[in-house]
């Protein structure tokens, strides 16, 4: 009778194991990345290329091109398209491994909330998937597959990140922060730029958009970005070219830290200041340096480099829009009110900003 | 104060800190949520302490047993019955909440049903072992889990891309006044302690609750009510906040850890939540299986020198369990939750009335 009470027990316990309807893995295939671009037909709005992994071992890959498969289907909205699309594979579309979501630049403008809405509502989609805006085709760039990728492996998650690639040229924004910024008021959401190179066999990511409520998104250059990355999310590697009085260096930023208040008068802001601290060391320079003219090099480069911030500042400024956040932290400083952020609004594209910059330049290489 | 009933509190703290609680304070993340969160906290930590010292005069009694013998019938009857559907409430929303999150998130293609059993099995087998047993199981529970819990929280909280300012936005509402929902919401967190009505017969009471007790259930409080709020908000901004089903979930995945075996921290701090929801749910149904059986016992029903009766109850509570999150949707869900934490104040006022009726009666 004891035996016969484990039996039923044991029995109970086994009909569990019958894999809680879970698929396995030969039954699903794995997305690594989705491209959104607009239509190219007449008939619907978006075009969505999915980029899936199929599994090869190493030593049979003869060339790259064959361990992945392209999905492309055109359609009005996202989530029809993507029921089509699971019509066009035998498994299951497995979206949880897509680490990296490509938006077409032109859609950024109006159509951002759409897509936002899809890919956050789906519980199975990462919020922690690298989001970027593609120059001219999200498909050629998912496409495009450079001679040092590794199997079954989208070159674009070394990119963003810190794991591989590190460079302060490079912004990389979650899924989740792009919704949070988009949303936020007194903030705007920034994408990094991907595009390919002309021969459609290399990757670039230098650039970074910025995409406010209303208007044009904002194309920053190369060196902007660089510096929009250190100031806001402390990069490391900010380089700067001083070039003054005959004297040319190339500086290194290692570290660099940034601090920024909205002064008030009357409650009404009345300007943005900001405090800037760099610390780095000498790349190159024309001339023998000298250790005791540190402090002058200090002074110079802060001098310069709080003219390009500046410039970098009132240029955003001018087309109304607010990567950094500056609208987000006037909030904070008082308690809520009704007018408080059209107050800011009213106010923002006049506001003179107060620079400093601290710069402490630690050695000089190797040689002086 | 007897350790176990630390244990009692922080599993229900850690079990609120993910489940319905957050989201009904962020549908309300303008209307006076910090103001609510603070009175709550002066509540919920001095009715914890009153409801303890209350016991202490009645050593080694469970709740039924201290009413059978100072009160009658036409008293204790209601009484009981109230506080045992008020218990097996708290185990069901438990419970579907868990469902459903780990249906949205971790299992789409598993059917409720199955999740639901794979829960109820265990929980059963729990129910009808010795209440010291469950005693020792959330100890271990507890013990294996909270270290990783804490972990990730700490892992959460020192995330770069948490920011600040959206966590002071939120601050700024403080000049708002509070609301009732939003109370009540917050002050459930602390309902812990008031499992001590079964489990006062197997802990010792030595000391009366004092400064020390209250200002260690008051630092837990705040902490999780702290994060359970605002952290959210730092990921996922002030304004979209109210839209999100499951704050937290989304919160964990916003966490990567690139060097961990798994990348994405929701899958981790899911199943370890959920190991803490199963004992919270143990714990609840436990006290309510106790009180239904001191109050229904079926003398017919005996089948070689046992009764059967809390096989009965037990089977009753597995088919309602069954039932119900197949029936409920998530709006349901939270509109049922959102009722029977409002009904919260009128549970302590029972509970308080009621002992100090026995206390007089007794007169000790």
């Amino acid at each position: 009778m004891a035996y016969f009470k484990y039996l039923i027990m044991l029995l109970v316990v086994l009909s569990f194991l019958t894999g809680c309807g879970f698929k396995d893995i030969d039954n699903r295939v794995f997305v690594t990345g989705i491209g959104i671009d607009p239509s190219e037909k007449d008939d619907g709005k978006y075009k969505i290329t999915l980029k899936l992994a199929i599994p090869v071992s190493i030593k049979e890959k003869s060339n790259t091109s064959s361990s992945y498969q392209f999905l492309v289907h055109e359609g009005d909205n996202i989530g029809e398209i993507m029921q089509i699309l699971e019509t066009h594979t035998d498994k299951v579309l497995e979206l949880g491994h897509a680490k990296v979501i490509l938006i077409n630049e032109s859609l950024l403008k109006d159509n951002l909330k759409d897509f936002m809405d899809y890919l956050f509502r789906r519980g199975d989609i990462q919020s922690i998937a690298y989001i970027g805006a593609a120059k001219e085709s999200a498909e050629d760039i998912l496409r495009t597959l450079p001679q040092g990728e590794s199997v079954v492996a989208s070159p674009l998650t070394k990119f963003f990140g810190n794991t591989g690639n590190d460079s302060p040229y490079v912004v990389s924004v979650y899924l989740y922060e792009i919704r949070r910024d988009f949303h936020s008021k007194g903030i705007d959401a920034i994408l990094p730029i991907v595009e390919a190179n002309k021969a459609g066999t290399q990757l670039i990511v230098n650039k970074l958009i910025i995409v406010g409520d209303k208007g044009n998104p904002l194309e920053l250059t190369s060196s902007y970005t660089q510096a929009f990355n250190a100031l806001r999310n402390s990069a490391a590697g900010y380089t700067y070219k001083l070039d003054t009085d005959g004297l040319k260096l190339i500086l290194t930023m290692t570290s660099t830290k940034m601090k920024y208040t909205i002064i008030k008068d009357n409650g009404q802001p009345v300007s943005i200041k900001i405090d800037v601290k760099m610390s780095g060391v000498i790349d190159q320079s024309n001339k023998t340096l000298l250790i005791d003219n540190i402090d002058e090099y200090n002074k110079l480069a802060a001098k310069e480099i709080k003219k390009e911030f500046k410039e970098m500042f009132t240029f955003i400024q001018e087309k109304d829009l607010d990567p950094f956040g500056f609208g987000l932290r006037y909030r904070t400083m008082q308690l809520h009110q009704k007018d408080t952020f059209k107050k800011w609004n009213n106010a923002y594209r006049e506001l003179p900003f107060d620079v400093t910059v601290h710069v402490n330049l630690r050695n000089t290489g190797t040689i002086d | 104060m007897s350790r176990y009933i630390y244990y009692f509190i922080l599993v229900t703290l850690v079990t609120n800190l993910i489940a319905s609680v957050p989201r009904i304070l962020m549908r309300d993340s303008d209307d006076g949520v910090i103001q609510s969160m603070i009175l709550a906290m002066f509540f919920g930590v001095s009715l914890t302490i009153i409801v303890i010292n209350l016991f202490r005069y009645f050593p080694n009694m469970t709740l039924p047993e201290i009413l059978k013998k100072s009160t009658s019938k036409w008293f204790y009857f209601p009484v009981l019955l109230y506080f045992a559907c008020s218990w097996y409430a708290a185990g069901l929303i438990t419970l579907t909440t868990y469902v459903l999150m780990f249906n949205t998130f971790l299992s789409f293609e598993t059917s409720m049903i199955f999740t639901t059993l794979a829960f109820l099995l265990i929980i059963s087998f729990g129910l009808l072992i010795k209440a010291k047993s469950v005693l020792y199981m959330t100890e271990v529970v507890l013990i294996m889990f909270l270290p990783v819990i804490l972990f990730l929280i700490i892992k959460i909280y020192t995330d770069p891309k948490l920011d600040w300012d959206f966590v002071k936005v939120a601050m700024t509402y403080i000049n708002v006044f509070p609301s009732y929902k939003t109370f009540s919401a917050s002050s459930y967190i602390f309902i812990g302690a008031v499992n001590i009505v079964i489990f006062n017969k197997y802990i010792k009471i030595k000391k009366k609750a004092g400064i020390k007790q209250i200002a260690i259930i008051s630092l837990m409080g705040i902490f999780t009510l702290f994060t359970t709020y605002f952290i959210p908000i730092g990921f996922n901004g002030f304004e979209q906040i109210e839209n999100l089903t499951f704050p937290w979930i989304t919160t964990s995945d916003s966490v990567r850890m690139k060097y961990s075996i798994i990348e994405r921290v929701t899958f981790i701090f899911v199943i370890l939540f959920t190991g803490v929801a199963f004992i919270s749910l143990l714990i609840h149904w436990y006290v309510s299986l106790k009180l239904f059986e001191s109050i229904f016992h079926f003398k017919k029903l005996q089948w070689k020198n046992k009764n059967l009766s809390s096989y009965l109850i037990i089977l009753l509570f597995n088919l309602i369990a069954v039932f119900l999150p197949r029936q409920i949707n998530e709006f349901e869900l939270l509109k049922v939750s959102k009722l029977f934490y409002n009904l919260l104040p009128i549970f302590y006022g029972v509970l308080i009335v009621s002992l100090l009726i026995a206390k007089r009666r007794l007169k000790l």
